[in-house]
């Protein structure tokens, strides 16, 4: 009963934080805009005109300076909040997947080799300039094509492999060959070095609301086909023998996971750039709170996922005034510290192995 | 055996229930997925084209994209130091509403633009546009500029953002010769027809120096006269020498100073080299930029903080060829000003035939 409390309140906290976040967040920006100006394009935009009055309300603004304010507030931030409300959820949502399918709780959306894949679709836009002139569509595709080769080996080997301890280190092992070709390549135009870099910090700089709403669907999808596979998870951590005498074919599920959350983090990275800790982090703060049961851990991690970033991304624009830090830079400084303090903090029986 | 009844699932619905229940629920989430999804993907590939009310012009720019441009536009955005060169030289300075720079260093200084630039072209921290480490796209919005002139420095990405979703008129500039350059200018110029006097003035100025180029050049091939062996470095570090490699455009412009890039022959086109490799290429003349901005630069440009061997003198020292210092733009910045002082350049490679200016 009270583990049914906790979880009741986690789930109205995350979503009222969520609702918080979506409505202050576009406040925050190199470009100051107005609180009372922000609420009023939100309602105005969001209603298409219905709600609101005019976009600017009575605040005293040139037609212009109005047009400018709507522009940034619903062209510029809006998307980027969503798109960092999605792309959160969709690496703890793969994050929580990938943890419960290989029973390792230091498992993340990267472990396959993903980001080393991505980085380096992504890197042959910038430093070999194929595609230069279509970049706005061609990094996102090159990136998305990149992560999923990694993935499709891993998923191509589940169908083989006796252990989830080969899985890991299939992947572990891709994404070493990965950050070598990367690293070939960066020797070519050590130019492109710059930004290949900064993309691997990640930010939501480029969002649109076409690009928040890919994020969204994948997320929605996945999250759907994910959400069938939480009793089979809670199965697997018994014992690949155990589940199987249960009847969970933990290969089965194993290569369904991975194929979902390849997918599903290759389409957040295609947009985001590599952005860590989310989905390392996020499913170790909700088992702690509402314990193992992937039913539960799952949807909650999706939505930890999705506050922890877009907090993150709020926090990479205020700490350097009129810089916008890649926002792998606070979510890393806030996750590493919190991981470890999680980690050796006294264990609960429901915490994860032991060291 | 046990009376009591079979344990129900948690929930207290019997299992029959459950199952359509959720499976209905997972369905409904999957579909508003997928319509979120194909909704989203419509609108990323078809989007809305929005082209500038009034006179305008379509130009291609150096990336081959086309853009349509307002004509002779009151407001714009500049985002490198090399379009700002031109800008500046067709007395378009007063139309830039922003430029691209990273004032984020103690004090405001401006990393981008040398002391020359940034008095000569009243850039100052208030004008700045932060692009470091990635473009503040808000703040070129807030500038409210009718057109962007940039270079691939930017990010291709985050310059097509602002063509697409903002629809604003974003011209790429990135020569790969010195030709190239000029005709960046004609560019320009048919975008701003209300200044094609200086247009093409500056494009005749540019032309006669490259002409003059070529025909020493010439002058040297007839007589027969061996080409020296450059190397040309902005940039160093404790690794070595940032030089530039084949068919880049920095040996574009040793081909015309009628010379031999050392680094010529590298594999890469952006090339470290390092210290033995430079004393093994033993380059007649060593042509380095100074007076970068940046007060670490400052203190660390002077090649003789060069890393030294494991024994012996530090490399710089060893080197036996002309050490030719050089404001840095005139080396790393592929802008009008290069071509114009050609005959600086001509005078640092070939100092006993070309005369100095």
């Amino acid at each position: 009963m009270r583990r049914r409390r906790v979880r009741r309140i986690a789930l109205v906290l995350l979503g009222l934080s969520g609702l918080a976040l979506l409505f202050f967040s576009p406040l925050i920006g190199p470009v100051p805009v107005p609180a009372g100006v922000v609420d009023t394009i939100l309602l105005h935009e969001a209603s298409r005109g219905v709600l609101g009055g005019s976009a600017c309300g009575t605040y005293a603004a040139s037609t212009r300076q109005c047009n400018i304010w709507v522009e940034i507030v619903w062209d510029a931030r809006m998307p980027a909040v969503v798109l960092a409300l999605a792309a959160g959820a969709a690496l703890g949502l793969s994050g929580g997947s990938l943890q419960g399918v290989f029973r390792n709780p230091l498992a993340d959306p990267y472990l396959l080799g993903l980001s080393s894949g991505a980085a380096m679709g992504a890197a042959l836009i910038f430093v070999f300039h194929v595609a230069l002139a279509s970049a706005y569509l061609a990094l996102p595709l090159f990136a998305f094509l990149g992560g999923l080769i990694p993935g499709a080996v891993v998923y191509l080997a589940a169908g083989r492999a006796r252990a989830v301890e080969t899985l890991v280190l299939t992947g572990v092992a891709l994404a070493s060959l990965f950050s070598a070709l990367l690293a070939t390549f960066l020797l070519v135009n050590p130019l492109g070095e710059f930004q290949v870099s900064f993309w691997l910090l990640g930010g939501m700089t480029g969002a649109t609301w076409g690009r928040a709403g890919i994020v969204l669907g994948a997320v929605l999808i996945a999250g759907g086909v994910v959400a069938l596979q939480g009793r089979q998870l809670n199965i697997l951590q018994l014992g690949p023998e155990v589940a199987q005498s249960l009847g969970v074919d933990g290969r089965r599920v194993a290569r369904r996971l991975v194929l979902t959350t390849t997918l599903l983090t290759a389409t957040a990275v295609a947009f985001t750039g590599v952005i860590g800790f989310v989905g390392l982090v996020s499913p170790h703060i909700i088992r702690r709170l509402v314990g193992p049961d992937y039913r539960v851990v799952l949807p909650l991690s999706a939505a930890m996922g999705s506050v922890f970033l877009a907090a993150a991304w709020d926090l990479a624009q205020v700490v350097v005034p009129s810089v916008v830090l890649p926002v792998g830079i606070p979510t890393a400084f806030v996750g590493a510290p919190f991981f470890v303090y999680l980690l050796y903090r006294r264990r609960s029986p429901s915490g994860g192995p032991s060291v | 055996m046990s009376l009591n009844p079979p344990q129900g699932p948690p929930s207290g619905l019997a299992p029959r229930r459950v199952v359509p229940l959720t499976l209905l629920v997972v369905g409904i989430v999957v579909s508003a997925g997928i319509a979120v999804a194909a909704t989203a993907i419509y609108i990323e590939l078809v989007p809305s084209n929005s082209h500038p009310s009034g006179p305008a012009v379509t130009v291609i720019d150096d990336l081959g994209r086309t853009v349509v441009a307002p004509l002779n536009p009151a407001r714009i955005v500049v985002l490198a130091p090399s379009v700002m060169d031109i800008v500046y030289r067709l007395g378009l300075r007063d139309r830039v509403v922003g430029v691209g720079c990273d004032a984020d260093l103690p004090g405001g200084l401006l990393n981008e633009y040398s002391p020359n630039q940034s008095s000569l072209w009243s850039i100052t921290p208030a004008s700045c546009i932060a692009d470091f480490p990635s473009l503040n796209v808000e703040e070129v919005l807030n500038s409210s500029p009718q057109l962007v002139l940039a270079t691939t420095i930017t990010s291709a990405a985050t310059v097509e953002q602002m063509s697409v979703t903002f629809h604003l008129p974003v011209v790429l500039l990135e020569p790969t010769t010195l030709q190239g350059i000029v005709s960046d200018v004609q560019l320009v110029g048919t975008i701003f027809p209300s200044v094609s006097t200086a247009t093409n003035q500056l494009v005749a100025a540019l032309d006669r120096q490259l002409v003059s180029a070529a025909d020493f050049d010439s002058n040297l091939s007839t007589n027969g006269v061996p080409l020296p062996t450059v190397l040309v470095t902005y940039y160093f570090d404790s690794g070595g020498y940032y030089t530039y490699g084949p068919d880049s455009f920095g040996e574009s412009l040793i081909n015309v100073l009628g010379a031999v890039n050392v680094a010529g022959s590298t594999p890469l086109i952006y090339y470290e080299l390092n210290g033995s490799a430079v004393l093994n290429d033993s380059p007649q003349v060593i042509i380095y930029g100074t007076s970068w901005n940046d007060p670490w630069l400052v203190a660390n440009e002077t090649p003789a903080q060069w890393a030294s061997p494991a024994s012996g003198a530090p490399y710089w020292a060893q080197l036996t060829g002309s050490k030719v210092a050089l404001d840095v733009t005139l080396v790393s910045e592929s802008d009008p000003t290069l071509i114009l002082a050609l005959p600086v350049l001509l005078h640092a490679v070939h100092p006993a035939l070309y005369p100095p200016t």
